[in-house]
């Protein structure tokens, strides 16, 4: 299997079968010239779903919401893994409130935009079925974090190879988890999913754009003007406010907003 | 005003007629010296057949031409009238010759 063809399967399906042939056989008269060129439009077509070849407008608006749901859940790991391992003593209160607040507006952007499964017995039984399919390995492992931590009273006294590797499996599972919760709703098929609305999308996407670039300024600004310039901050704000962008750049081309050739 | 801009190059060789992704990269090469990567073509192709810039005809096997539609037409004038006007300008103030 050639490398043009394994980057090629990477372009999300629609677009891949639109244009897949076309940009395999160009990729593979300029050679590995072209690797990383297609790998960054694989990664330019996967964050801008209004792009994708569609059949019709509410094909467009379930892929976009479900692109809006990973960026999303992508926001709540980075949030999340910033509160965690940000240790120092004048994070703490900023970090409970950032949480809280962050948690409510990303719930409802989420609940708003995302696709959902037709009010059939059929389609509530397939999803809960896929969802379990999908969760099954990152609920296990981190169940088996938690279990492991209370049976053998990890402690700050345990060696540090043993709280890295606990550390290590409880965010795996975490960023596994993720992953996979972005699958769930592309996994049905379209007949059992309804696309919401555009109005009920655009708002949804503005809310997580709002709570992402709420949260990567209050990170980011944290991170530059606290007891001193803060990395794992300066790096988990931008990569937020980066997001907060692509979320705001979707409700903007929905809006038709795009017909320059500069977007 | 991008002159440089995929999207741009790209309706620019498609105002001669319809082309095929391959063909629209050689003239592009042709225009400007350097072709297009496949991602950055194909991701420009995509965004002008999004808008209702370029419309596809019927595949000829893997190959499937596209064209310019009434629309794409226009944007594409209005964008190069107003390249033209800058470069006039821009021209003018330096002295030289637009020829």
């Amino acid at each position: 299997v050639s490398v043009v063809r394994v980057l090629v399967g990477l372009y999300p399906a629609p677009f891949r079968e639109r244009w897949g042939p076309q940009i395999e056989a160009e990729a593979e008269a300029t050679g590995r010239r072209s690797w990383v060129n297609l790998a960054m439009g694989v990664v330019d077509a996967w964050l801008h779903p209004a792009i994708w070849p569609v059949r019709s407008r509410s094909q467009q608006h379930r892929w976009v919401g479900q692109v809006g749901v990973a960026l999303g859940i992508a926001g709540w790991f980075v949030v999340y893994l910033e509160a965690e391992l940000d240790d120092r003593a004048s994070a703490a209160g900023f970090r409970a409130g950032l949480v809280n607040g962050f948690a409510l507006l990303l719930a409802l952007g989420l609940f708003l935009a995302a696709p959902r499964p037709r009010m059939t017995w059929e389609a509530t039984v397939t999803m809960l079925r896929c969802s379990a399919r999908l969760l099954m390995g990152p609920a296990t492992v981190g169940a088996g974090v938690v279990a492991a931590v209370s049976c053998t009273g990890l402690s700050e006294t345990s060696p540090s190879w043993l709280k890295l590797l606990v550390l290590g499996c409880w965010w795996t599972s975490l960023g596994w988890a993720s992953v996979q919760a972005c699958r769930i709703l592309p996994g049905l098929d379209a007949q059992m999913v309804a696309e919401p609305t555009p109005a009920r999308l655009r708002v949804g996407l503005g809310c997580l754009a709002a709570a992402l670039s709420a949260a990567g300024t209050m990170i980011l600004g944290s991170g530059v003007t606290g007891s001193g310039w803060d990395l794992l901050s300066t790096v988990g704000g931008v990569a937020l406010i980066g997001l907060a962008c692509l979320l705001a750049s979707m409700v903007h081309s929905l809006r038709g907003g795009w017909i320059g050739l500069n977007c | 005003v991008q002159v440089n801009d995929s999207q741009t190059l790209v309706l620019c060789v498609l105002a001669g007629g319809p082309l095929h992704g391959y063909a629209i990269n050689a003239a592009i090469e042709e225009l400007t010296g350097e072709r297009l990567g496949p991602g950055s073509l194909y991701g420009a192709l995509a965004r002008l057949e999004a808008k209702g810039l370029v419309e596809a005809l019927p595949g000829e096997g893997r190959q499937r031409p596209v064209r310019l539609s009434p629309g794409g037409r226009e944007v594409l004038e209005r964008e190069l009238q107003s390249m033209a006007r800058v470069a006039a300008v821009g021209l003018r103030q330096l002295g030289a010759n637009p020829a």
